[in-house]
This record gives structure tokens, sequence and C-alpha cells, in this order.
């Protein structure tokens, strides 16, 4: 062989290995994104990046407090029928059951869980330092107040709140407007809230008027609608609007107000009483660190920020956070924007920070 | 021939064996209670810095004084309660001929069918204002008249009352079972009256078991959290765990340290307790009425009274039984519920059958649950036999293994989860989400009930049955399977289907410990209730109840084929 | 061929009352003996029994069987129970409710460390059964048996594996007084029969004397005499156990003079000088104890009564019939009361005047202290 030949036979050896090496690198690189990155991926290859990582996993676990019939497990089935390739495994608790699980797995260095999501769950989760950063393009179109500015949570699902009333014991013409006529004597002994059973019932109607009027007014407040001898109970707001039915009490304060919009559709003598402003929450999806299936979890996360995830949980009565989705056709009537009343959108830590001293003043006026 | 020298100092290995198991299993959560009553948590959950201040907000709490009243007031009244219904439903079907008593066994396995939260509310629904009960005296008396208020001191007592009778009838009942009708029998020939037999009689002999019932019942009412929250918070009724309750969901991640300090306290009145029990039933010899002398069990005629004592059941049955499901059933078929009204009867549909039926989640859960209450069961029984047998004779250390056995009492059932979902988590193997791992728990958390249920039964064994096989040449574990279990056996049947029916309603350590693929029902049943579901929980009530009952009746006539003969 | 030796056993006093216990009690049993232990309740009799079956294991001492060593303290050597070659029967039978009488009596066969086939089992079982008339009730459940029915069973039981040794414990107790007569001729025939070594623990002396070969007479821990029924009965050798065995009038006196064994002497005594007999030799002393059988006293309406007898004159105050027996007291012309038991239809009552006399050699000195 001469020596021409010799040099063709590297230039084509280099030529040849260049682009394997290439290739070898880029493969090397893909696989070895962390989980950070993985959640933040920006390229335009994302989707391919995503479903690529995810075939080698095969599994994502989530955490979620939606109800299973009607919207955990129909959304399970869609994205399962979008993504054959991956199972859903799925369990349901209460916020804070999930934070407690979070935080152990975390703590053991088990993390189990890819997904959670629930309402009154990010600022657990965010300051246990369980949780990562986390970006999904379906979220971009969203409100800026509904997606964490830094990026550890996102929302899935609105709720908004307000009374309910008992038809039969309250007319229509009596029912309270304002804040100042839960004060009428009428009243005195038959108002019930929720207390004790987190932050949603009696501690965010107190938070809502704190936001509205600053403490000094809303103290002044409470203090007078101690007077009412309103009543404590602990349990769902769900079962406390079954109470207003059942004529046990003629106003709940506080309630998610869809609850007895559906029992006024079936005939239940209950109505909702939305007053302004209405205060919301929304419910958040998050994703955890060290996630096991970290790709898995970011195609989940797309998919119930999207408006085919969405569209899967509103049988089960849920509010999208999408605002390409409207509401369902019989929830749309307490929709604050299509009521035409003011919402009081409290953002997750906003509910935190307060709830403490709200539930002070409670045990210390209503005792 | 075996010599081993005189006096051995050691101790028996059973006991060895069982109280290191036991230890095993019962130091880690106890250990995970102490740390978080004396320590601040973080964020993230793990344990901060050395505090007090738990133990100093239980004790500096103002209300402390008036919520204790309270307590004391709804824990004995609760157990006054429970115990009444459960001695004379217990004296009337085992010890005399009244007819019909034999359903009281099978209404009872009802009754414990029921989820805890449904038959509370059941009864919440009943006596409320806007319940039939009002409603019945308000047609008496006009609006202006006297109402029932449930949610009140008396309305807790009488809940929690009624909701611990059937676990008062099971235990005296096997308890009242095996006693020599020639004890009472003798004291009418005397010329003692029934009554004079009964109480000098009948309830000296069965003081140990009363006596084990008060223990469970008391400590029960003084760490329970449902029934004061749900009865006495909206009557402005406060105990001590009302409070508790509070400090848990006020912070988040939810902060038990309150309630692991009143956990410490509640362990050092439950040692305090059974130290008291061991004196009382040290003359064992007292309580022994399994002789092998004459051993007849025979059931005293009442003659035309026995009309009077099947009405005395009849009238309890619809207060323990009758009433809760009528209204459970009623509710089982509305959309809605808005009180019992004629109205309502047009409305009736069984949509909620077909959604719980039709509720995957619920057929899915059904195997894992009736598998957890049946190892549960099987664990539990015979575990707490053995070591009732050797504490109630007094084998070295086996003192010892009772006050481990019945420590769980104390822990809160949330607590005794949040522990074990640490203790799980941290094992070399993969335990933690399985449905293995939730049995375990279970069968801790029961242990206390078998232990009494197993001991009463022990205890009244006359020692000289025991006496007769060794001196017929068997050696103690032959003692032990052949004659002692038989005998102890009836003890042991009513303790597997109290801890199976009981343990597959236990709600609050599944919501932690079950994963995805160990789902049971119970948390179907919670879930259900957490969302106000009320009617189509109570329809998922009445299918679970209907299928406990067959999976008891089942069982009983599996062991009355094989074992108990002593009946 | 059971050697008992210097056994202690001390129980702890409780509430106030003192323990109670064996304090160095000894023993030889014969083989084929029926040998009695006999005394009130707290005298130490169950708890030499139990020492020996192993029920309780005493503080020190010695207990073999045979070749065996049962117990030894000194060498720290224990059998434990159930590898004694001892069967018992309980005062309250013991009887398993939850079995038959079969499973009952062949338990021993089927659970000792000797292992016996099924045929083999049911064989001596149903001969054991047959001993004691129960063979018709083999597969009864034992809960159908009668009281005495059960105690027969637990005797089966007890003899099923033909035992070294046999101990009963209060066996009759429980039955009423008729069943209670007729059982003590049976168990005598079966113990003859089966000639297997006994003891027998009873409180009842009437029982111990009618089926004993021997009995030890126990008193606060201690073996007070041992002897065949007839020495106990008629030479007691302490006070306890003249008062304890049978009916007797107690007398007291002083003895002048020493005397030997078996010899007959003058006690003076408030009733006068009587002639006593004296099994063993006595030292002089004041306030020895003389008992007279009631059956030994011969009671009559007539002045003259034959004999060198002691004499004793007195009125009757009290009579009962007894069937085959007649009891009066009567109170002598010196203050002191007798009790005497004659055949009926002697046309004796109360008010009479009689004379009693009983002979030197039923008048028995007793070794005991006065007072103790």
């Amino acid at each position: 062989m001469n020596a021409h030949q010799s040099q063709c036979v590297w230039t084509r050896a280099v030529t040849g290995l260049v682009p394997a090496l290439a290739v070898l690198l880029w493969t090397f690189a893909a696989v070895a994104l962390t989980p950070e990155e993985i959640a933040t991926y920006n390229g335009p290859d994302r989707q391919k990046v995503l479903e690529e990582g995810a075939k080698k996993e095969g599994r994502v676990a989530i955490y979620s407090g939606m109800i299973v019939d009607q919207a955990l497990r129909p959304m399970a089935e869609a994205f399962e029928k979008k993504y054959p390739f991956l199972k859903v495994d799925y369990w349901r608790g209460a916020s804070p059951q999930i934070i407690q699980k979070a935080l152990a797995e975390a703590r053991a260095g088990k993390v189990q869980v890819d997904v959670l999501e629930s309402t009154s769950l990010a600022p657990g989760l965010v300051r246990g330092g369980v949780v990562q950063k986390f970006h999904s393009p379906e979220s971009d179109s969203y409100p800026k107040h509904l997606v964490d500015p830094n990026s550890m949570w996102a929302s899935t699902r609105l709720s908004y709140f307000g009374a309910a009333i008992n038809t039969e014991m309250v007319k229509k013409e009596e029912a309270p407007k304002t804040w100042d006529d839960l004060l009428n004597p009428k009243w005195k002994g038959k108002i019930a809230w929720r207390v004790g059973g987190g932050d949603t019932g009696a501690e965010l109607f107190v938070t809502n008027l704190r936001l509205l009027w600053g403490d000094e007014k809303a103290e002044a407040y409470i203090k007078k609608l101690a007077g009412q001898d309103v009543v404590g109970y602990t349990s769902s707001a769900r079962q406390l609007v079954n109470q207003v039915m059942a004529g046990e009490y003629a106003i709940a304060l506080n309630i998610f107000l869809h609850h007895p919009l559906i029992s006024a559709q079936k005939g239940a003598p209950v109505a909702p009483n939305p007053m302004e402003p209405i205060p919301s929450l929304n419910g958040t999806v998050l994703m955890a660190k060290s996630a096991p299936h970290p790709y898995a979890a970011m195609l989940l996360i797309d998919f119930m920020l999207s408006k085919d995830g969405q569209e899967t949980f509103l049988a089960g009565d849920y509010f999208p956070a999408n605002p390409a989705l409207e509401p369902s056709k019989e929830l749309k009537a307490i929709v604050p924007s299509v009521i035409g009343m003011k919402e009081q959108f409290i953002s997750p830590d906003e509910v935190n920070d307060m709830n403490k001293q709200s539930s002070e003043w409670i045990k210390k006026y209503f005792r | 021939m075996a010599v081993r020298s005189a006096r051995p100092l050691r101790l028996s290995p059973a006991v060895v064996v069982l109280s290191v198991v036991l230890l095993a299993l019962i130091i880690p959560p106890t250990i995970f209670l102490v740390q978080t009553s004396v320590h601040e948590t973080n964020a993230d959950g793990s344990f901060g810095a050395f505090t007090l201040r738990y133990f100093g907000e239980l004790f500096g709490n103002p209300r402390l004084f008036g919520n204790l009243v309270n307590n004391v007031i709804y824990a004995f009244g609760s157990a006054a309660v429970a115990i009444a219904i459960g001695t004379a439903l217990a004296w009337i079907v085992e010890r005399t001929n009244t007819p019909m008593r034999r359903y009281v066994f099978l209404l009872s396995i009802i009754s414990l069918g029921i989820p805890s939260v449904l038959y509370t509310v059941s009864f919440l629904l009943l006596l409320g204002k806007a319940g039939p009960v009002n409603d019945l005296l308000r047609l008496a008396f006009g609006s202006g008249g006297p109402l029932v208020n449930v949610y009140s001191l008396w309305g807790m007592i009488v809940v929690e009352g009624i909701d611990f009778s059937p676990l008062a009838f099971l235990l005296l009942s096997s308890v009242f079972r095996a006693n020599d009708a020639s004890f009472e029998e003798a004291s009418l020939m005397s010329g003692a009256g029934l009554w004079k037999t009964f109480k000098n009689i009948t309830l000296r002999l069965a003081m140990p078991g009363i006596l084990a019932l008060l223990i469970l019942v008391l400590i029960r009412a003084f760490e329970s959290f449902e029934i004061p929250a749900l009865v006495g918070r909206p009557g402005r009724v406060y105990v001590l765990t009302t409070d508790i309750y509070d400090s848990i969901h006020t912070q988040v991640p939810p902060n038990y340290g309150e309630a692991g300090a009143f956990s410490i306290i509640l362990l050092v009145i439950v040692v305090i307790m059974l130290v008291f029990y061991n004196r009382l039933s040290r003359r064992a010899e007292r309580f022994q009425t399994i002789t092998g002398k004459g051993f007849r069990p025979r059931v005293m005629d009442l003659g035309k009274w026995r009309y009077a004592t099947a009405a005395t059941l009849g009238v309890l049955f619809a207060i323990i039984i009758g009433l809760p499901i009528a209204i459970v059933l009623y509710a089982s078929f509305l959309p809605y519920y808005d009180g019992v009204r004629l109205a309502s009867f047009s409305t009736m549909t069984l949509a909620n059958y077909a959604h719980v039926w039709g509720s995957s989640s619920f057929r899915d859960s059904i195997g894992n649950t009736i598998i957890m209450g049946l190892v549960t069961a099987s664990l539990v029984g015979p575990f707490t036999a053995l070591c009732a047998w050797l504490a109630v004779r007094r084998v070295r250390g086996a003192a010892f293994l009772d006050q481990l056995a019945t420590m769980p009492l104390i822990f809160p059932a949330i607590v005794m989860g949040v522990a074990f979902l640490h203790l799980f988590l941290h094992l070399p193997f993969p335990f933690y989400g399985t449905l293995a791992s939730l049995i375990l728990a279970s069968s801790v958390r029961f242990l206390p009930y078998g232990m009494r249920y197993s001991y009463a039964g022990v205890l009244q064994i006359h020692k000289e049955l025991e006496e007769a096989s060794a001196l017929s040449g068997a050696r103690q574990t032959t003692t032990f399977l052949r004659v002692v279990l038989p005998l102890v056996a009836p003890a042991i049947v009513t303790c597997w289907l109290f801890v199976f029916l009981v343990s597959v309603k236990a709600v609050a350590m599944a919501i932690l410990l079950a994963g995805p693929g160990s789902q049971v029902v119970a948390v179907t049943l919670f879930d259900l209730w957490d969302n106000g579901q009320v009617t189509e929980l109570a329809a998922m009530g009445v299918i679970w109840a209907g299928m406990m009952t067959v999976v008891s009746v089942a069982f009983y006539m599996l062991a009355r084929r094989y074992g108990l003969r002593v009946h | 061929m059971l050697d008992v030796r210097d056994l202690h056993k001390q129980y702890a006093s409780q509430g106030g009352r003192p323990g109670g216990g064996v304090f160095g009690a000894s023993l030889h049993i014969a083989d084929g003996e029926l040998f009695t232990l006999l005394g009130p309740s707290g005298c130490g009799k169950s708890t030499t029994l139990r020492s020996i079956a192993g029920l309780e294991t005493p503080d020190t001492g010695h207990i073999s069987l045979g070749d065996t060593v049962l117990f030894d303290a000194a060498s720290g050597a224990l059998v434990p129970l159930y590898d004694r070659d001892i069967g018992m029967v309980f005062q309250s039978y013991a009887i398993w409710p939850h079995m038959t009488v079969f499973e009952n009596a062949s338990y021993p066969l089927r659970v000792g460390r000797k292992k016996f086939g099924a045929a083999d089992v049911r064989k001596r079982t149903v001969n054991v059964l047959e001993r004691v008339g129960l063979a018709e009730y083999i597969d009864r459940p034992a809960t159908h048996l009668s009281g005495g029915q059960q105690q027969r069973l637990a005797l089966a039981r007890a003899l099923a594996r033909e035992p070294k040794l046999l101990l009963l414990d209060e066996p009759l107790s429980n039955l009423d007084a008729k069943l209670r007569e007729q059982m003590r001729h049976e168990l005598k025939r079966l113990q003859r029969d089966t000639g297997v070594t006994t003891i027998y623990v009873t409180h009842d002396q009437s029982e111990a004397l009618a089926i004993s070969d021997r009995i030890a007479v126990m008193e606060d821990g201690r073996i007070a005499q041992v002897g065949s029924p007839r020495d106990i009965y008629n030479r007691p050798t302490s006070e306890f156990v003249a008062g304890f065995i049978g009916r007797t009038n107690l007398i007291r006196g002083d003895l002048a003079a020493a005397v030997g064994g078996g010899a007959l002497a003058e006690v003076v005594t408030s009733t006068g000088a009587l002639r006593c007999l004296f099994p063993a030799a006595a030292a002089a002393r004041k306030g020895i104890a003389v008992v007279v059988r009631p059956e030994h006293v011969v009671i009559s309406k007539d002045s003259a009564v034959d004999g060198d007898g002691n004499r004793l004159a007195g009125q009757v105050v009290s009579e009962i019939y007894l069937g085959e027996l007649m009891e009066y007291v009567v109170a002598t012309d010196v203050g002191t009361e007798m009790l005497v038991r004659t055949a009926p239809g002697k046309h004796i009552g109360v008010g009479d005047r009689v004379r009693l006399s009983f002979a030197p050699e039923h008048t028995v000195a007793v070794a005991g202290v006065a007072g103790a």
C-alpha cells in the first residue's frame, strides 16, 4: 500500500468516526440530562426527547387530591391512551397526607412519587425542599398569577368560595349580600362554618377579609361576627352543605360554591350565595425532586395542563385553570367573571402565611 | 429423664421470644412518639430543636381544666353506657333462655360492619335539629317545647357509648358464656333473687372482663378525635383532643408534637391502670369458672320474665342497630339528603348503589381489604392468646408482655400511621406501600383489644386443668395447644371477628400506609365522606355491612364446626 | 419406695396472716402402700403432696421415688413434673370439658414421652375405664358425666399409664355422704387390685381410718404422728392427734414417778387416781393428758360394776340417738363431763344417775404437754 492510499484510509476512518462520535456524544448527552434539565428543557425537539426518555421509564406515579372515579382515573386513562407505553400509578389522598408521604420519602431517600397535585399543597412541598423547578409550554397561555414565578408550580384547577343558604329558611330577599348582612340578629345561631380542617373554611373566610380590608378593620368585623354564635363544624365542606340542605343551619360560610349549585340542580332546598369579593384558590401540580421517572413526569404534567387533559376532569366538577377551556355549563353560574362579581385570588403562599393568624382569631373569638 | 437445676432464674424462652417480637414492633413507633413530642418539626418534616413547648402548651392551656372535666365526664359516661348495654345484652344472650337471643350476635356483627363515620353520622341525622326525633317532639309539644340537642356532652356520651357497645357485648359474652351455671344456681337456691344473683355472682365473676373493657373505653374516649369533633364541637363542647386536633392541622407540614405529648401522658395513665388491673386479677383463682368439676354451662330459666327481657332486647336493638341502619338505608336511596320527609320517598333511586358498585376503585380494593382483615385477625388472636396465657399464669416476665401489648392503645391512629410510615420507609427492603405493611401496622394497633379478650378468656380456666395435663406427662407447649387453646377458643373466635371487622374499617393508618397497589375499602369510604357524598357513602356502607356479615357468619360457622364445643 | 426427707417449703405471709408451709417433713412409704396425709386445713398436707407431684418446688429437702431422685436441694436436682412417673387426682377432678371420656382418660398415653400406638392406646384406655366402671360412657363428652362419674374418670386418667405413684388430693370431698362411703370401698379395692403405691390427702379422719394402711397426722407443717389406723386411734402420741382423731375424753393429771413403756401406772387427777396405760416411757411430771374413747366407757344404772377398772359416777345431762349408737354426755360428780357411746337399748335417759367405768388399757396416757 502506498502513502496516498493509507492517507485515504485514515481520512475515511476519521470522516467515518466523527459522525459516529457525534451521534454517540449526542446520545450520551441526552441520557445524561439532569432531572432539572429535563424539567426545564426548551428545545424544539422537546416532545421527542421527552417521549424517548419516557419510553425507557415505562411508568409514572402521581399523588393527587382529585376524586378517583370522576377525575383522576379518567385523566390517567386518557393519558395512557395518548402514550400507550406509559402506565400511571395513581394514589389519592388529602393534602396533608400527600405532604407527609412526599417529605417522608424524600428524607428516607426512597422517593417513589413523580408528580403531586392538589389544593393547599405548594407551600408545604416547596418549603420542605422536595420539589423542583419545571416548565411546561402548556402553561405559557395561563394568566400570570396562575403560574409560579419561581417555576415550582402551575395551576391545574380553581375553586371559588362563598356562602350557601337553605332556601326554605332564607328567602331570596333576605339572602345576605354584604358582609354586614351577616351581622343581622335574625341569623344568630343559624350560621356555621368549618374549623380545624385546614385552611379553606373559617380560616380562609378571615384571610379573605384581611386581604380586603387590612387587619384592623377585619378584626373589628370578626369580633362582631362572633356575637352571632357561629357554629364551628369539623368535616368536609361538602358535608356542611349537606347539613344546610337538611335544615340544621340556615347559612354556611366559605364553602365551595359549586356544591350547593349542583345540589340545587338536583332539586335540593339550597342555593349558592356568592358575596364580593369571591375568594378563589388554585389546585397546583408540582414535580418531585429526584423523581424516579422525570421524562414521564413532564409528559404527565404537560397533559394535565393541556386542554385535552383538563377536559377529562371536568366531569369531577372541577374548574379548569386552562384559559382555553370553559367551565362546564352547569357550573358557570358561580364563576365570578360570568356573573359579574369581583374575584379575589389568594395565592398559595398568601393562604399559608396568613393562616396562623386567622386561625388564632377564630380560636380567640369563637370558642 | 431430664434433670435441670432447681430454681431456674432464667426466663421461659417463650416469654423471651414474644418480648423480642413485641419490642421490635412497639419500640420504633414509641421512639417516634417521644421524639415528636419533644422536637420541633422542620419544613422538610425532619425533627428540629429540642423543646418542651408541647407539654407546656398542654398544661398551659387556659382551658385545660374545663377540657379535662369534660373529657372525664365524657370518658366515664360513655364507658358506663357501653358497659351497661354490653353487660345487659351479654347476660340476656348467654345466661338466660330469652327467646330470639341468638340474633343478637348476628346483629352486633352487622353493626360493627358499618363504617364508623357513617354510624356516627346516622345518629346525628337521627337526633339532629332537623332530624326525625326532633320532628316528632315538635309534633307532640309544638315548636316551643323541649328539643333534643345532640351536639352536647350527653350527645357525645350517647354516641360514643353506643358505638362501643358491640365491643362490650362481644367481650362480655365470651366471659359469660364460660360461667358455670352452678355458681348462679347456688345463689338462687340460697334465696337470693335474680337481681341479687346477677349483682353478687354474675357481675363479680365477670369483673376482670368488665374492668378490661373499662380500660379500653376510657383510653379510647380520652384519645378520640372524631366524635368530639363531629358531635362536641358544633355544640361548643371541648375536650382535650379538640385543641390537639387543631394543632395538627394549623401547620404545614402537620405537627404532631402536642398529640405526641398528650399520648405520653396517656401512656403513664395506662401503665398505672394496668398495674391496678393486674393486682385485681392476681387472685386469679377467684375468677376461674371453667373448672373440671361438673362444668356445664346451663342457662337460667327466667320463666315469664323472659318476655320482659325479650322486650328489652328489642329496645336495645332498635337503638343500637335498628335506627342507625334504618337511617342509613333510607339515605342510601336518596339523591341527596335533606332530612327525613315523606316527600323524599318519591325521589328514591338506586343510583347510589349503581355508582358504588360501578366504581372500580371500590371493587378493586375489596380483595385487598378482606385479605388484610383476615390476616390481621389471624395474627392478633393466637398471638395475644399466648401472651395472655403466660401473663395470667404469672410466668416470670410475662406481665411485661401484657403492658407492651396494651401500649398501642395510647397512640392516636394518625400518629401511629405517621410513625409506621417513617419506620417502613427506612427498612432496607421494599416494604413501604405494600399490603403487608398495612397488615403489620393494623396488627400492632389491635393488639390491645386482642389482649383483653384473651386475658379474660384465660382467666376463666382453672389452673388445675393445666396441672392435670402436666402431670399426665405433657410439656408446656402440648398443654397450651391441647388444653388451653381449645378452652380459650370461644374468646379467641369473638376476638377474631371483632378485629376483622374493625381493622377493615380503620381509615387513619390506611390513608398513609396504603400505596397505589394496596388500596383498601376504608380509604374509599373515607373519600366519599370527605367529599360529602353522604348518600353514596350510605349505599357503600350498606353493601359493605352486608359483605362483612356474610364473611363473619361464614367464619363463625367454620369455627363452630371445628372447635367451639364448649358452647 | 417413696422417700421424703426433711422437706421444707415456706410460703410468704399474706395480709397479716403468717404464711403456711411445710417445715421438715420426712416420710418413707413402702411399695403398694396406701398412705394417708391427714390433718386440718393449713397443716401442710397439700403442700407436701404438691411437692411430691412437682407442682411446687420445696426450699430444701429430698424426694426420691424408687431409684429416681425427683428433688434434692443440696445437689440441685429437679425432675420437671411432666417427667415424673406419677398420676394425680385433683380435688376438683380437673376433667377437661372439651374432650370426651376416652380423650380424657387416654391423654397421658397420647402426650407423654413414651409413645404408644393407636391400637395400644385404645386397649389400655378401655381397660382402665372398665376398672373404674365407666366403659359404657367411653365416647360421651366428659361434661355429660355426674360428679361421681367424673371423679372416677379422673382416677382412670391418673392410672392410665400405670404410674409408680398415685396421688389423691381430697378426691371424695365433693361427693355426698352416701356416695363418699361407697367410693371409699371402691378406692380401697382398686388400690389393692392394681397394687399402686398411693398417697391420699384428706382432712376427714374417719375416711383416713377407713382406707389407709398407714396414716401421717400433720399439724402446722409438721408430722405429728405416723402409724397404722389402730395405732393412731388407740395410741395417740400427742393431744392434738388424740383430739383430731375421733371423739375423745381428755383428762389431765399428775404422774408421781417415772414409768416404762407399755406399763400401767397411776395418774392422780381431779376425778381421783386413774390407772393408765403408758405406751411410751414417761418421766414424772404434772399436767399429763390421759384419753378415754367414748365407746370404751361402760355406762350403767346399776350401782355395782365389776372389774378393777377406773370408775366414776355422775348424772346424764344429754342424750343423742344415732341409730346404731346412743351418745350420752354425763356430768361426773367431780365436775368434769364425759362423752359416752354405747349400744342403744339401755333405757338410760337424761337426769338418770349412772356409773361409768373404763379399763386401764383404754385409759391411754398421751405424750403431749399440757396446753400443747
